[in-house]
């Protein structure tokens, strides 16, 4: 691999012990992919604070636990600055900064998250608490390379914009923050974004619901490696839905970049989408003739009843405990789509219901009303994370989730006949009902 | 042992280990796949569900689901119950970070479409060598109860 003379510096530990061991990972990830060379990172959206998995560290030492855990090496480094030039966010965080008792946290936890969040942000991290950047502010234009912590976002932005990142990795992704560089290889190569397969949408999904379980029945159908172009005769998705649909999609796939054609950048027309290939009987080809698919409504509703209870029949017996809503975090319009359904009405007082959002929304919902709707109905609107990164409150026996790719990392204690997935109004009805509601 | 198969690919991480095999057409989930104390296989309904990776030699083909894939099989390694090594048949950005984080063999560019289908010829429990210098991988000739997967 062809490295300039400033990785070479960097990776001789002119710059400092952790910029060294942070190229030293990438320019092992380079040599494995059979990168040429390296890359510079403008934009990196990471996953600061004392998230659980870093236990495993046995540590409260912040540079102890990051060179571990993020720089890959049992030296101990010092991190000072992420890279020049790069702009860092710090992604999904395990605390919420307004009611830091919803995250059950012990004291010691959250002393220690924030001790480690501060250190961040002295490197110059921007502490963004959010799983969707592009909606906040972090948009790398067409051709920016940025590495994500969130499989959802690098969807989002190489499809709908043309960025160039890869799925990576936490740790890639820190190293890279730290380093200023990654492998141009995957989807920071422009002929490594060309569509591999024909994806016909024929269902004519409309909901934010239709589409999260279209994503999610697809994700199971697409053989590895694939970047779907989708066509067909259906009703323009707004950004709002495929923030969801993009979410489900990468989690039950390994995809990183798909074509809308005549929506996304690169794909103004099918044949673009398949661009370095040539016509041949009518279908667009480059060495093989492009596999094409098809789910049927059949498919999809078999995919979305994968997700739900099979113990219908109990349902309006058995009580819900806890309401998950917002994966990805909301976006203010949902903010204000929520309030609309809960205005003057009451959550039943032994459903829990949290609404996930991040910082900026619920400043925006704070002024509009909206917040003050939803809460005086019963609900806690928090920031920052997630379940799947704080855990469920005690004794919760029964879960309802509105998004896919929440429900997919539901706690395996509970089983399967008390898990519910389904629209977000269904959630809401539940919620006040107090059982499941479809 | 005699070598009952030998494949060829792509050493990708220099290094020889051996181990048995942990092996699946289907790949582990990125987020919450793995216990991380453990190693044990937690994803619900998967085929490799209750094994270990801890010193296996793993056989997948691509990611699936979250970019945290690679920190689950790291944080287990850092637990002491990481893999022997890693064969990949093809790779993707995270299953490559995922051998660059644990740095330990890795044989990838196995051309399964025209010569062989590795999950065909290789079952859980066989013993596996993997040598990232040379880019082979020898499968032993030893009969194991392979259980069903």
């Amino acid at each position: 691999m062809k490295l300039t003379d400033n990785d070479k510096k960097i990776l001789n530990g002119d710059n400092g012990l952790a910029p060294q061991k942070a190229m030293e990972l990438i320019v092992r990830y380079g040599e494995i992919v059979g990168a040429e060379s390296l890359c510079s990172v403008t934009w990196a959206d990471l996953f600061c604070g004392c998230h659980s998995y870093l236990g495993v560290a046995n540590s409260i030492d912040f540079d102890e636990v990051f060179s571990k855990m993020a720089l890959c090496t049992n030296e101990k480094a010092t991190l000072e600055k992420m890279a020049n030039g790069c702009i860092c966010y710090s992604g999904v965080e395990p605390d919420c900064t307004e009611i830091p008792e919803k995250m059950f946290m012990s004291d010691d936890k959250k002393a220690l998250n924030l001790s480690f969040l501060s250190r961040f942000v002295d490197a110059n991290v921007i502490l963004s608490g959010n799983c969707i950047p592009y909606l906040t502010g972090f948009v790398p234009i067409m051709g920016d390379h940025f590495v994500s912590c969130e499989s959802s976002a690098v969807l989002f932005m190489n499809s709908m914009w043309g960025a160039m990142g890869n799925g990576d990795g936490i740790e890639a992704s820190f190293c890279a923050a730290v380093c200023g560089r990654t492998p141009l290889a995957g989807m920071h190569l422009k002929e490594k974004r060309i569509g591999t397969i024909e994806v016909r949408i024929t269902t004519n999904p409309k909901t934010l619901h239709d589409w999260d379980n279209l994503g999610y029945a697809l994700g199971r159908k697409l053989p590895p490696h694939s970047i779907p172009v989708f066509t067909g005769n259906y009703e323009k998705p707004n950004s709002i839905i495929l923030k969801t649909f993009f979410a489900s999609l990468a989690c039950s796939s390994g995809t990183e970049m798909c074509h809308i054609v005549g929506i996304t950048p690169e794909a103004p027309s099918y044949e673009e989408a398949f661009k370095k290939s040539k016509l041949i009987d009518g279908k667009c080809c480059g060495n093989r003739k492009v596999d094409s698919i098809t789910l049927s409504i059949e498919e999809i509703e078999k995919a979305k009843l994968s997700l739900t209870s099979k113990d219908s029949s109990s349902c309006r017996t058995k009580h819900i405990d806890y309401i998950t809503i917002g994966c990805p975090h909301l976006h203010i319009e949902e903010l204000r789509e929520v309030a609309r359904f809960l205005d003057g009405k009451k959550i039943h007082s032994g459903t829990h219901v949290d609404i996930w959002t991040t910082g900026p929304m619920k400043y925006m919902a704070e002024r509009c009303g909206y917040a003050k709707v939803i809460e005086n109905a019963g609900a806690n609107i928090l920031t920052g994370g997630c379940p799947s990164n704080r855990g469920y409150p005690n004794g919760t026996k029964k879960v309802a989730f509105d998004s896919s790719k929440q429900r997919q990392d539901a706690p395996i204690n509970l089983g399967n006949d008390n898990i519910f997935f389904g629209s977000r109004q269904s959630c809401l009805e539940s919620a006040i009902k107090g059982y499941w509601v479809e | 042992m005699k070598i009952r198969e030998t494949i060829y690919g792509r050493g990708a991480v220099k290094g020889v280990a051996q181990g048995e095999a942990l092996i699946s057409r289907k790949t582990i989930i990125g987020w919450g796949g793995i216990d991380i104390y453990t190693g044990e296989v937690i994803e619900k309904g998967h085929p490799l569900e209750g094994k270990s990776i801890k010193d296996k030699v793993l056989i997948l083909d691509g990611s699936r689901g979250s970019n945290g894939w690679s920190l689950f099989f790291h944080s287990a390694q850092v637990s002491g119950c990481g893999p022997a090594a890693l064969i990949f048949p093809t790779l993707d950005s995270r299953t490559a970070v995922t051998a660059a984080v644990l740095n330990i063999p890795l044989v990838t560019d196995i051309n399964m479409a025209i010569e062989i289908d590795i999950f065909d010829l290789i079952r859980n429990g066989d013993i596996v060598r993997v040598d990232g210098n040379r880019g082979i991988i020898e499968v032993m000739e030893k009969v194991y109860d392979h259980g069903k997967i």
